[in-house]
């Protein structure tokens, strides 16, 4: 199904670092990142927060906040280097060859424009046409993000639309400048789960239509697993594991990739403790030494205390995990939570069972 | 017998045009140790219900009883002391917890309130064991809410809950504010927890894939109505009425080799613009029949099943109907 | 407590039981952050130390006086600053700068009395705004009613009633600034009331008189701060004015609104006579302003958990 070698990159993030000021010096909030999107395809970027995932997100756009700025690296959107770009040419760049959609389309959209003239703006930023030509233009496009009575809806005010119509039209904001690319931060996150459904259906369909190339920033493992043809595990600021969604979820090499799969707790039934991970998310100015994610990972060992682990090339995943080539991941995780649940639990043959049937599962998804 | 019983209960906002009826009659019961999920989706009514059971919010009409007592009747005063036993949880900890106040003062408040504990030191003593049985350290006493994260608030509000040792608990959506991550460790403690004590709880949540793992039982809310009600595992595995089999079929799955959440999605119809005075899912409904647009459906538990599931819908009313004849 | 009675200090490893002194700790920790942040911040610490200075002044004034500041020199009017008179003398030969130090004990106290008298508003504007309803009406109205007349004009009819003095000067300021402390305190505590923190104390049983003490007022302190510093600065301005127009501390005792206001009736040609204490009053009007704006970051900071 993957195509990921074949066609050639459309934008591609390399070494990207940013960081923010601080009152003690700068504070790095991600570091060496490399992502590539292709047309036609969807990259899904999963972290928590304070992973660095929007930020990255906000990077590619020259859109960061004024305390935060790019330290190195480089995205490449068909040979340019956005970030040394101008900012007036960037503008153009920015709603044109990349579309945006965010979390919170409400806040997104001006409450005293019409929806139509927001969309036909946008329009008429980007595209030589008359007036009525992007009103018509704009109408088209609330009709291709399935707004229905797109001519009637057009001219009305974001707060009569619910959550779910006002992020079809930041979608189509996104799409009014024909771009090349669009980057989603959380475009599901605050909507109900039967409207996230029809909303991802809806990216989906446009990106076959238009072969976008998507960056799906997201926290939801289930929503990548659903949607993403590739898939980049962000925690603490770096890229833990990226490689093809199908590799990465069925076989994940790095710890924290296998626990985010199985923090969804749908697998479990009443009576049974969920797969916790232990520990907290450190902040930014509390990153651990060594590989960041050791104090919450149940296979560190000195070596992962003491050096920050390289990036191994494994197949079609690239791993940031000191141990991942010894394939220990699957067994080790599922000892994770052994332990854990040896710990906390009193039901352990429940759960020995319900790992072991994990265990086939996972060995299925190696073959 | 029941601990908490909420009998046709009713609640609007608003006035004239912009009138909204939040809840439509709704009846539930939870036993003592039980947990009952409350799902729905954003305005279905799911919170007002939870703020109704602890008269945080006063209804239209209606009883609630909890531990016997007529909670809708009780005098402010009565109902100040009646609280040591219903406690609640909040889905934004860094918004429940009172920035002003460091750990261990917000923990024995609410011992403090209710008179536990022979002085405030005894009061600081407990707290210490709530912060330690919630897996925090004695040190966080001294701290401000704003040096926490928000899944170590969220035990914070636990302990606080747990204070005055209540037999009845309202989870509002406790980790949806919460990273996956965290989110597994916070239910599980609060699972141990209404273990331990028996708890009565009243899990308020919009995800059903929480639901398998924290409830017994499981009652799904669509605009101020419960179209299904019955056992958890029941519910999930076979879901009846079609608003459960459309949520359930919206929930993203975790294999990438078994992609149908899409599809799923693509199969949902368009919502009709139509205004229904029966049914509140006739316009989303795929199985949508003429009397549901008219009649409002009530609540029926399939005699022929071995399940107590309540189903209220029109369409599996005329099933059952054709199977008895 | 006597030294026999100290328990044992517990081992930390399971120190179940908090030392006694904890609650005290807490308390103290609460206000300590505030503080230490007002005194790292430079211009507030400025404004300390120039408010210090001024209140030293205040109390030790007769030891600091060089010459009598009610004696005429009539020989030596409207003299410049000299070796003998180092910020000269005014229409009446009398020596600036004894008067300005002679008269920084009843500026500063019509001011803060002034304020005090204003703050009845306070309580009255938390109750307003926490409990909302028909208390909230009646005192909004009385509220607004006295906003609604011109507060130059309100003094003048209280001064006009009670006749001139320092006191009354006080009164008068105070009485107008009752509706505005009440304003703030209102929309504080109404703000506050909506939180979720209130709601989540209300669920955990606590009653009117808990929830407005340890919720309501601690939550609502740091605007109401800002409002109570800025609003000495106000009266001292205020106090000034009243003094220009005839309607301040009667003569003989030196005000520093008092002596600019002679300086302008006596030698309004001249610019010198009146910067003395025009320059004090302004100094002491920013002083105020300055650390009501500090304590408004102080708090904002604190809220949010910045260093």
């Amino acid at each position: 199904m993957s195509t990921t070698e074949q066609t050639a990159p459309l934008l591609e993030v390399r070494g990207l670092s940013i960081e923010a000021k601080g009152p003690d010096g700068p504070l790095v909030l991600t570091e060496g990142t490399d992502l590539t999107i292709r047309p036609g395809q969807t990259l899904g970027l999963v972290g928590e927060s304070g992973s660095g995932k929007s930020m990255t997100g906000l990077a590619m756009l020259g859109v960061l906040p004024p305390s935060v700025r790019v330290r190195a690296g480089q995205v490449l959107l068909g040979g340019t280097d956005l970030i040394a770009l101008p900012e007036k040419e960037l503008r153009a760049v920015r709603g044109g060859r990349i579309g945006m959609v965010f979390q919170e389309p409400r806040r997104s959209l001006d409450p005293s424009f019409t929806v139509g003239d927001q969309v036909a703006e946008t329009i008429r930023a980007h595209r030589e046409v008359s007036r009525k030509q992007a009103r018509n233009l704009a109408v088209e496009l609330l009709d291709r993000v399935r707004i229905p009575d797109p001519g009637t809806r057009a001219g009305q005010y974001p707060h009569q639309f619910s959550g779910g119509m006002c992020q079809r039209v930041m979608l189509a904001v996104a799409l009014a400048g024909e771009p090349e690319v669009l980057i989603a931060d959380e475009p599901t996150t605050a909507l109900d789960v039967t409207v996230q459904a029809a909303m991802l259906r809806l990216i989906k369909d446009l990106q076959e239509e238009l072969n976008l190339g998507v960056l799906l920033i997201t926290h939801d493992m289930g929503v990548v697993a659903e949607v993403c043809d590739d898939v980049a595990v962000m925690y603490a600021g770096q890229v833990a594991e990226v490689g093809p969604v199908r590799d990465v979820l069925s076989a994940p090499r790095h710890p924290y990739s296998a626990a985010l799969r199985d923090a969804t707790p749908d697998e479990c039934r009443r009576g049974e403790l969920l797969q916790a991970i232990p520990g907290q998310i450190p902040p930014p100015s509390a990153w651990p030494s060594g590989c960041r994610f050791h104090p919450r990972c149940s296979l560190a060992v000195d070596a992962c205390r003491e050096a920050a682990p390289d990036v191994l090339q494994l197949g079609r995943t690239r791993v940031r995990c000191a141990r991942a080539t010894e394939n220990l991941t699957e067994n080790s995780a599922n000892n994770s939570t052994n332990n854990l649940t040896e710990n906390s639990t009193n039901d352990s043959t429940e759960n020995s069972t319900n790992n072991s049937a994990k265990n086939e599962g996972a060995g299925h998804g190696a073959r | 017998m029941a601990l908490v019983e909420l009998d046709r209960i009713t609640k609007a906002f608003g006035r004239g045009r912009r009138r909204v009826q939040a809840l439509r009659g709704i009846s539930l019961t939870i036993a003592r140790g039980e947990t009952l999920a409350l799902v729905g989706e954003s305005g279905s009514g799911k919170s007002t219900l939870g703020r109704i059971a602890l008269r945080l919010v006063e209804a239209d009409e209606g009883t609630v009883r909890i531990l016997d007592r007529p909670v809708r009747e009780l005098s402010a005063k009565e109902l100040r002391s009646a609280r040591r036993d219903m406690q609640m949880i909040f889905q934004d900890p860094f918004g429940s917890l009172d920035p002003r106040m460091v750990i261990g003062e917000l923990v024995a408040e609410p011992m403090t309130v209710h008179g536990i504990g022979a002085d405030h030191d005894e009061r600081l003593a407990r707290a210490v064991e709530l912060l330690e049985r919630v897996g925090l350290d004695a040190s966080a006493m001294e701290r401000f809410p704003y040096e926490f994260s928000g899944g170590q608030l969220q035990r914070v509000a636990i302990a606080r809950a747990l204070a005055t040792d209540p037999k009845f608990l309202v989870c509002d959506e406790p980790v949806a504010a919460l990273d996956v991550s965290v989110r597994a460790q916070v239910l599980n403690l609060l699972t141990e927890v209404q273990r331990e004590r028996g708890l009565a709880c009243l899990f308020i949540t919009h995800d059903l894939s929480l639901v398998r793992a924290v409830a017994d039982r499981v009652a799904v809310i669509h605009h101020g109505a419960i179209v299904e009600c019955g056992p958890a595992e029941e519910v999930y595995e076979h879901p009846r009425h079609p608003y459960t089999q459309a949520l359930l079929s919206a929930v993203p799955g975790r294999d990438p080799d078994r992609r149908s959440l899409l599809a799923r999605a693509a199969e949902q119809p368009a919502p009709q613009t139509r205004e229904s005075t029966g049914c509140t899912f006739a316009n989303r409904c795929p199985l949508v029949m003429e009397r549901c647009w008219t009649d409002v459906p009530t609540p029926h538990v399939d005699a022929a099943a071995s399940h107590e599931v309540e189903v209220a819908c029109h369409h599996l009313d005329v099933h059952r109907q054709q199977a008895l004849q | 407590m006597t030294a026999d009675t100290v328990t044992e200090p517990a081992p930390p490893a399971v120190s179940r039981t908090p030392p006694p002194p904890l609650r005290r700790r807490l308390a103290r920790l609460r206000h300590s952050r505030v503080v230490r942040r007002l005194l790292t911040d430079r211009p507030a610490l400025v404004a300390l130390v120039l408010l210090a200075l001024i209140s030293l002044v205040a109390v030790f004034h007769s030891l600091l006086e060089p010459h009598d500041p009610l004696r005429q020199e009539l020989s030596h009017i409207n003299a410049g600053p000299g070796s003998e008179h180092l910020l000269g003398t005014d229409y009446l030969g009398r020596d600036v700068l004894s008067r300005l130090i002679e008269g920084t004990a009843p500026t500063l106290w019509t001011a803060v009395l002034g304020t005090l008298i204003g703050m009845i508003g306070i309580p009255l504007g938390l109750l307003g705004g926490y409990l909302r309803g028909v208390v909230d009406g009646v005192l909004g109205q009385v509220s607004d009613g006295l906003l609604s007349i011109p507060p130059l004009l309100f003094a003048f009819g209280i001064i006009g009633f009670m006749g001139r003095s320092s006191l009354n000067t006080a009164l008068a300021v105070g009485i107008v600034l009752i509706p505005r402390f009440y304003r703030v305190a209102q929309t504080a505590a109404r703000s506050v009331a909506e939180e979720l923190y209130m709601e989540a104390a209300r669920a955990s049983g606590c009653g009117p008189g808990r929830l407005l003490v340890r919720h309501v007022v601690p939550n609502a302190l740091g605007p109401l701060l800002v409002q109570t510093s800025q609003a000495i600065g106000v009266v001292v301005s205020v106090q000034a004015g009243l003094s220009v127009l005839g309607l301040g501390t009667p003569p003989p005792t030196p005000t520093w609104g008092g002596m600019l206001s002679d300086a302008f009736d006596n030698n309004a040609d001249q610019i010198f006579p009146m910067l003395p204490s025009a320059v004090l009053i302004v100094v002491l009007i920013l002083c105020f302003f300055t650390l009501g704006d500090s304590i408004r970051d102080a708090y904002g900071r604190a809220e949010r958990g910045k260093k």
